[in-house]
């Protein structure tokens, strides 16, 4: 399979990897490197701990690839190690907050602008990118003010765009159950930003 | 009389099936208390769906691939051949009691008998021809009883006929052989196959 001409599956991918294709790793990785640390540094806030859990993460996927069931998604299936990584992290330690500043591994000016913690805007004025900026930092903290697992919930939803029964199957807990962190969770955010422009 | 906050929110996502949108959507329009909370909803769902995925740092990927096995998986075959592979030394030395323990006794045998005077190599080439040739005859034997009595008695007669032409010093030797390696071996087995094999890991 050539998969710089046929846009694989992640199931394709996977049959490829478990052949010995790096290039089918690597591809996963592509795909997956971002939503990954993503969810797993808006769990743990903190860049060095959330690279190491990602990298744990796409290692155990990686070296475990023979467990896949294909019944399921991919995405469920690391995005479930992922969870569980984080929040067994979360109880064994406080978190801290969100670090804005780039990669400590970035080495050139270009890196530290790829990896940095930006809110960004399309807007070209700079009242209403500071502004978006102000609105997306308050948004970091008030969804780090959440239960781990309402966190988790609103994350995969709203950031990830999971449906109801993938995040129910990623989180191991029933649909209701799913139904009710996400409810809760948009409550309280919606309470934790009452004072923003995001309410009117 | 207003819609509940769940609704409101299967509202904004798009999420209420057909008839019941229809509905909420008329109340909405009519309501400014649900109209403001579904007003609400939606910018929290747009201002949620604007957060940035963030990027690990530039050597990520290096590094989970550097920790990565990136062997090819075997085959099916040797897939169902490796479950019965010995995981520990353990398992590894029934294996090797297993395989060795019949072997064992008769190489045994066979040095004790070529510690005899009479025993030496040309001796027992004659010996083992001589036997051939006795066995070989027997069979032939065997064949014709089995054509003229064709049945179960006719093959017995035979086969007895065909153990009575070897010496009873050697059927007493491997009968001695075989009762000794047989059980041991089966012992080994029963060992190796109740001993646990796998160090199972989970991954998630």
């Amino acid at each position: 399979m050539n998969l710089a001409l046929i846009p694989a599956t992640d199931h394709d991918l996977i049959a490829l990897a478990r052949t010995g294709s790096e290039k089918a790793y690597r591809e996963l990785l592509d795909r997956y490197q971002r939503p990954v640390f993503s969810l797993v540094y808006r769990m743990v806030r903190d860049r060095e701990l959330a690279e190491d859990l990602a990298q744990e993460t796409f290692v155990k996927v990686f070296n475990h690839l023979d467990r896949f069931n294909p019944k399921y998604k991919f995405s469920s299936w690391i995005f479930k190690i992922a969870s569980n990584l984080a929040i067994d992290r979360l109880r064994k330690r406080e978190p801290d907050t969100v670090s804005l500043d780039g990669s400590r591994h970035a080495s050139t000016p270009d890196e530290v602008e790829a990896t940095r913690i930006t809110v960004e805007s399309k807007d070209e004025n700079p009242e209403e990118f500071l502004e978006a900026k102000e609105l997306g930092e308050e948004i970091e903290r008030a969804i780090g003010l959440l239960r781990p697992e309402y966190r988790t919930a609103i994350l995969l939803r709203h950031v990830e765009g999971r449906a109801y029964e993938e995040i129910a199957e990623v989180m191991g807990v029933p649909l209701g159950t799913v139904k009710t962190f996400i409810h809760r969770a948009r409550a309280e955010l919606r309470e934790t930003l009452a004072h923003l422009r995001i309410e009117t | 009389m207003h819609l509940s906050d769940w609704t409101l929110e299967q509202l904004a996502e798009g999420l209420l099936p057909q008839a019941e949108h229809r509905d909420a959507s008329l109340h909405v329009e009519s309501c400014a208390r649900c109209a403001s909370v579904v007003d609400g909803y939606h910018a929290l769902f747009a201002a949620l769906a604007e957060m940035p995925r963030f990027a690990p740092s530039p050597g990520f990927s290096d590094a989970v691939i550097a920790r990565t096995r990136l062997t090819p998986e075997p085959g099916p075959v040797a897939l169902w051949l490796r479950q019965f592979m010995p995981k520990t030394r353990r398992g590894w030395a029934m294996l090797a009691a297993a395989v060795v323990a019949p072997a064992l006794p008769i190489l045994g045998a066979i040095a004790w008998l070529l510690t005899h005077p009479l025993l030496t190599p040309v001796s027992l080439w004659q010996w083992a021809t001589a036997q051939g040739t006795a066995a070989w005859a027997s069979t032939s034997v065997v064949a014709v009883r089995w054509a003229a009595n064709t049945g179960v008695a006719g093959v017995l007669l035979g086969a007895y006929d065909a153990a009575r032409a070897v010496p009873p010093e050697a059927l007493t030797v491997l009968a001695t052989l075989l009762a000794i390696a047989i059980p041991l071996s089966v012992w080994a087995i029963v060992r190796l196959v109740r001993t646990p094999m796998k160090n199972v890991t989970y991954a998630n």
